[in-house]
């Protein structure tokens, strides 16, 4: 029935053909692919191999730009059209591909649509418990889903006639109607129609005639009312099987006559046989025996022409038995071989085609198997291929971790390695400088130890000294001289006790600082021989930024203290003069007298000349005496600058 | 899913090694500035008295033999 409208549409159907051939040329991608597969479907009630073809591209392209929706609806396509060739394992192959791609995408209806579709290939298999098995999960998706719900009847129809191949005619009906309650909420007249049709014929078969003469009546006043005209003698050859039925015989005969005309007109001979074998029956029933003869022989004819074999033995059966009641036993007997020839026929046909079902089935059974295996195997790589990503990315993250936790722990290492390095400098440098202040506080407790003792004494000592010379005025010259000199001995032990006190208490003695001392002890030379003219120069070339250790310091200055010292005491100078200078590699001390001098073969040289020697080798210096009778002394100290501080 | 879990649990995991690390410096560097502040604080006691003496010392006129005025106690420094 739907296939009669379906098929009311050709001409509009032919335009649609017409024009995606034409557009397809200048189309490519997404769009191109759809195309091909309207095509596909377009032509598989025409042209099988074009439809297959179109159907084949599409599949390709689509594969082609990975678009995985064009993809599931090309191998839909495909699958349609093994469908229709009758190849249907082929067909349940590719209607199963398209459900995998939309179930990896999760597309619900899409998901629905295949299982209706596998529901009608298994179907047309005979594996009703497979079929159903799909309708049933088509079914509840769709239900569940508030798309399209022309969809949910049109399933609900489909289990129908899955019941009804199985004779359940009770299943039947209950979802025909289910079928139709959902047609009348949605007001939807074609569906309403078709599924009352179907109704009032599945009366026919559960004997409730009534039934089917009410349904049919309501279909065909359906049908008429919107336009599909066609479909009219169906009905009425359903209202006429239930009027023969109820012994209505004269409203059936009219009934048969009005279906047999609308066959003849569309050219239905497939249902005009059987209309014309039905009527032939009804007329035998009403005694009309010439009728029945013509009906009968008629209605014989076409299903001989086109090989409706049912039809076929049904009208020679009755014949048979219109034969025997007219005496006419040779026809009869003959009719009734025919009958049984047909009989076998249809058995043999019935036989062979169960034996096909049955490979069938076993076929189906087998790539089911098969496709469970693939789809095992499917899953089961899809989770070695899952668990290796996960290997894999587990792997890089706990690189990742690792390497961020080395980086960090480099880093703190750093840290404290920075940190201690700068706590042992930051130490080291207070070990140095705590060193350096105990020295210093050593130095000044010994400083003023020495003041405070030896420093006292020599002062009582001056002090007693000066008591006794001027205490006993009596006393011989020579004990005064004595005293005198023993005095000024001890002055100048103070003296130097309190340069050496200087000297310790200074950590380095700069240049201008040494310079500074000598200038002083020069004046104060001056001040004591008045007589004598001093000088001192410095060169001016000599570095002030020049430094001495305070020993370097005191040596120096002890030298030029002794040699002044000893032109005031035995040179008898007129004139003394200290000069520094200084060259690329020495710094020289210069003490000159033009005192009376001396002979350095006869003189052997006294204590003072000996410590000068003994300080200058302690500085690292070359010390020399140059001297001669009546021509002055020179006393000449040279220092190399690099052992200098 | 899953990825997307093992995801959230690698960033966290990320995270919390790195406030951990974070933290710890933190504490070191805290630690470390105390150590510092105290050497500092000797070291610039040491200093200053050795500038002060220094000075002292370079302020010590020598023709007037005024040793006992330089020649103080030093109180602010403990030599061990």
């Amino acid at each position: 029935m739907l296939s009669l409208i379906f098929n009311s549409g050709k001409l509009v159907a032919q335009t649609v053909v017409d024009s995606l051939l034409q557009v397809r040329y200048n189309q490519q991608g997404d769009a191109l692919a759809a195309t091909l597969n309207e095509l596909s479907w377009e032509f598989k009630s025409r042209q099988l191999d074009s439809a297959k073809l179109f159907a084949v591209q599409a599949v390709a392209l689509s594969n082609e730009l990975k678009n995985d929706t064009l993809l599931a609806a090309s191998y839909n396509s495909l699958a349609n059209v093994f469908e229709a060739s009758g190849a249907l394992d082929s067909a349940l192959v590719y209607h199963e591909h398209s459900l995998l791609i939309k179930s990896r995408m999760r597309d619900s209806t899409g998901i629905a649509d295949s299982y209706n579709n596998l529901g009608i290939v298994y179907d047309e298999l005979g594996n009703y418990e497979q079929s159903l098995r799909y309708y049933f999960d088509a079914l509840a998706i769709y239900e569940r889903l508030a798309g399209d719900w022309s969809k949910v009847p049109m399933v609900l129809s489909n289990i129908g006639i899955v019941y009804k191949k199985q004779e359940a005619y009770d299943k039947t009906m209950e979802f025909y109607t289910r079928a139709l309650d959902v047609y009348k909420q949605h007001n939807y007249e074609i569906g309403i129609a078709i599924t009352k049709g179907n109704i009032g014929a599945l009366a026919i078969k559960t004997g409730d005639f009534y039934k089917t003469i009410q349904y049919a009546k309501q279909a065909k006043k359906l049908y008429t009312k919107l336009g599909y005209l066609r479909y009219l003698p169906y009905m009425t050859v359903n209202m006429a099987i239930a009027n023969d039925s109820l012994e209505n015989y004269g409203e059936a005969s009219q009934l048969y006559i009005a279906s047999i005309a609308a066959f003849e007109k569309d050219n239905n001979l497939y249902e005009l046989s059987n209309a014309r074998i039905s009527y032939g029956n009804n007329l035998y029933t009403q005694y009309q025996d010439k009728k029945a003869f013509a009906e009968l022989l008629s209605g014989l004819k076409i299903a001989e022409q086109n090989d409706f074999k049912e039809f076929e033995q049904k009208a020679v059966s009755a014949l048979a038995i219109l034969y025997r009641e007219s005496d006419n036993y040779t026809k009869a007997y003959e009719y009734s071989q025919r009958e049984h020839k047909l009989y076998k026929e249809l058995f043999e046909e019935e036989k062979t085609k169960s034996i096909f079902e049955l490979e069938t089935k076993y076929q189906t059974q087998k790539k089911e198997n098969q496709i469970l295996i693939q789809q095992a195997l499917l899953v089961q790589k899809e989770a070695q291929v899952v668990r290796k990503n996960m290997m894999i990315f587990g792997s890089l993250g706990l690189a990742v971790i690792l390497g961020l936790l080395g980086f960090l722990i480099f880093r703190q290492q750093k840290l404290k390695n920075e940190q201690l390095q700068k706590e042992a400098a930051l130490g080291m440098a207070l070990t140095k400088i705590e060193t350096q202040n105990k020295l210093q506080e050593q130095r000044l407790r010994i400083s003023r130890d020495l003041h405070d003792n030896i420093g006292a004494q020599l002062t009582f000592i001056i002090s007693s000294l000066d008591n006794l010379k001027y205490g006993y005025k009596n006393l011989e010259k020579g004990v005064t001289d004595k005293l005198s000199q023993v005095s000024t001995f001890t002055g100048q032990t103070i003296y130097e006790l309190r340069d050496t006190i200087w000297a310790m208490n200074k950590s380095e003695i700069d240049f201008d600082d040494l310079k500074s001392r000598i200038s002083n002890f020069i004046e104060k030379a001056q001040s004591a021989a008045t007589r004598t003219a001093f000088s001192f120069d410095v060169n001016t070339q000599i570095k002030n930024d020049r430094n001495f250790t305070s020993l370097q310091g005191m040596n120096i200055y002890r030298i030029i203290q002794e040699s002044v010292n000893n032109s005031l005491k035995y040179a008898n100078a007129g004139k003394i003069a200290v000069t520094i200078s200084e060259n690329d590699t020495h710094l020289s001390f210069n003490i000159n007298d033009n005192g009376q001098g001396f002979d350095q073969e006869s003189i052997s040289l006294g204590n003072g000349l000996l410590n000068m020697k003994k300080r200058a080798q302690e500085l690292g210096g070359d010390f020399q005496v140059i001297a001669s009778l009546d021509h002055g002394t020179s006393v000449r100290l040279q220092l190399p600058i690099n052992s200098l501080k | 899913m899953t990825l997307y879990y093992l995801l959230i649990f690698f960033a966290l995991v990320v995270a919390g090694v790195f406030l951990a690390f974070q933290k710890r410096n933190k504490r070191l560097n805290k630690a470390h500035k105390l150590i510092v502040d105290s050497l500092s604080i000797d070291l610039s006691l040491h200093l200053s008295q050795i500038e002060f003496r220094q000075k002292s010392l370079s302020a010590y006129d020598f023709l007037r033999y005024n040793l006992e005025e330089v020649l103080v106690v030093q109180q602010r420094v403990k030599i061990k």
